[in-house]
């Protein structure tokens, strides 16, 4: 997909790992620069970074930060605000997974994946849109999942917590669209991951590809490309939808 | 009218559109119809662009009138 997002910024969150290391490596392919965040510092990431920025001339910033401390949110966030003439797009990709019972989860569990999924992602969001409420234009992508409408055994608060981001996604859809800023939500159900497949049985994960339309998986890459859509002119008219990307899930 | 002054009127009366600047002394937010809710997002985000502040979440709430408005950006180091 050849889209041009060259003199655009885009922030990352989760973006060292699968969907937001494909989105990074997409949007810079197409041009864009990058606030590429993660949590981890690495010397690997860093330099895959620089790599981008090499091959693409433009620039691949890491910043590294936890999203469960809000100080370090604000301080690396204003940092991003200070430091870019413009924001154009924000994807909130960062996430966490567990599976356990609704029974069988503690009320820590539930608070630990909201806080990450859910508030963290909101928070951040807040600082970041008052950037594109200046500018009067501005782009924001959700990544959720399947399950936040399927609502899958075993995955109450993470299916819930991404319900949340679907619902508030739409509210601030609403409210930002007078600034000329849009907000979506991508809901992957199965990605090659290590995410998910670390949290995915594999009689589990065998039993539903096979009712899946396409009978397979999906790479990250098609996800971020979608991402890239939503992130283009050619999507103007789209916001406030949550657009499921799984392979003909349950259809 | 200090420079802070004249900056401060200025981002009220381009965000809400307001031509008389008499009309600003006694404002309150919702007493007209373009500083409701999300007039009120654009005047934020206007007073932060011409101070180069970042107001908290809880001052944007207080943030009830204009004079209110002066009295918090002392928080923010700005005096008007």
């Amino acid at each position: 997909m050849n889209i041009d997002l060259k003199n655009q910024i885009a922030v990352v969150t989760g973006a060292s790992k699968g969907i937001g290391l494909s989105l990074v490596e997409e949007f810079s392919k197409n041009n864009c620069n990058i606030w590429a965040c993660a949590r981890t510092k690495t010397n690997e990431f860093i330099d895959y970074c620089k790599k981008l920025e090499d091959q693409n001339n433009i620039f691949v910033r890491p910043i590294f930060f936890d999203l469960n401390d809000y100080n370090e949110i604000k301080f690396n966030i204003d940092h991003i605000n200070k430091n870019s003439e413009k924001i154009d797009h924000l994807i909130n990709n960062a996430g966490v997974l567990n599976n356990s019972l609704f029974q069988m989860t503690e009320i820590e569990n539930f608070k630990t994946i909201f806080e990450v999924n859910f508030f963290s992602q909101i928070y951040l969001s807040q600082l970041i849109i008052k950037k594109m409420i200046k500018q009067k234009k501005g782009n924001i992508i959700n990544i959720s999942s399947t399950s936040s409408q399927d609502n899958d055994f075993g995955r109450s608060a993470y299916s819930s917590s991404k319900a949340a981001l679907n619902s508030i996604s739409k509210v601030m859809s609403k409210e930002l669209s007078r600034f000329n800023i849009k907000v979506n939500v991508i809901a992957p159900g199965l990605v090659d991951t290590n995410l998910m497949r670390d949290n995915t049985e594999k009689k589990y994960l065998d039993d539903t590809v096979s009712k899946l339309n396409v009978k397979r998986i999906a790479s990250p890459e098609e996800i971020s490309k979608l991402a890239l859509y939503l992130s283009s002119d050619d999507s103007s008219y789209i916001s406030g939808e949550i657009i499921r990307i799984d392979g003909g899930m349950g259809s | 009218m200090s420079e802070n002054l004249a900056k401060y009127k200025k981002a009220f009366m381009e965000s809400l559109e307001i031509s008389d600047e008499k009309a600003l002394d006694d404002l309150k937010y919702n007493d007209i119809d373009e500083w409701d809710s999300i007039g009120h997002m654009g005047l934020i985000s206007a007073i932060e662009d011409v101070f180069e502040i970042s107001i908290e979440t809880n001052d944007v709430i207080d943030f009830s009138s204009f004079s209110k408005g002066k009295e918090i950006l002392k928080k923010y180091k700005v005096e008007i």
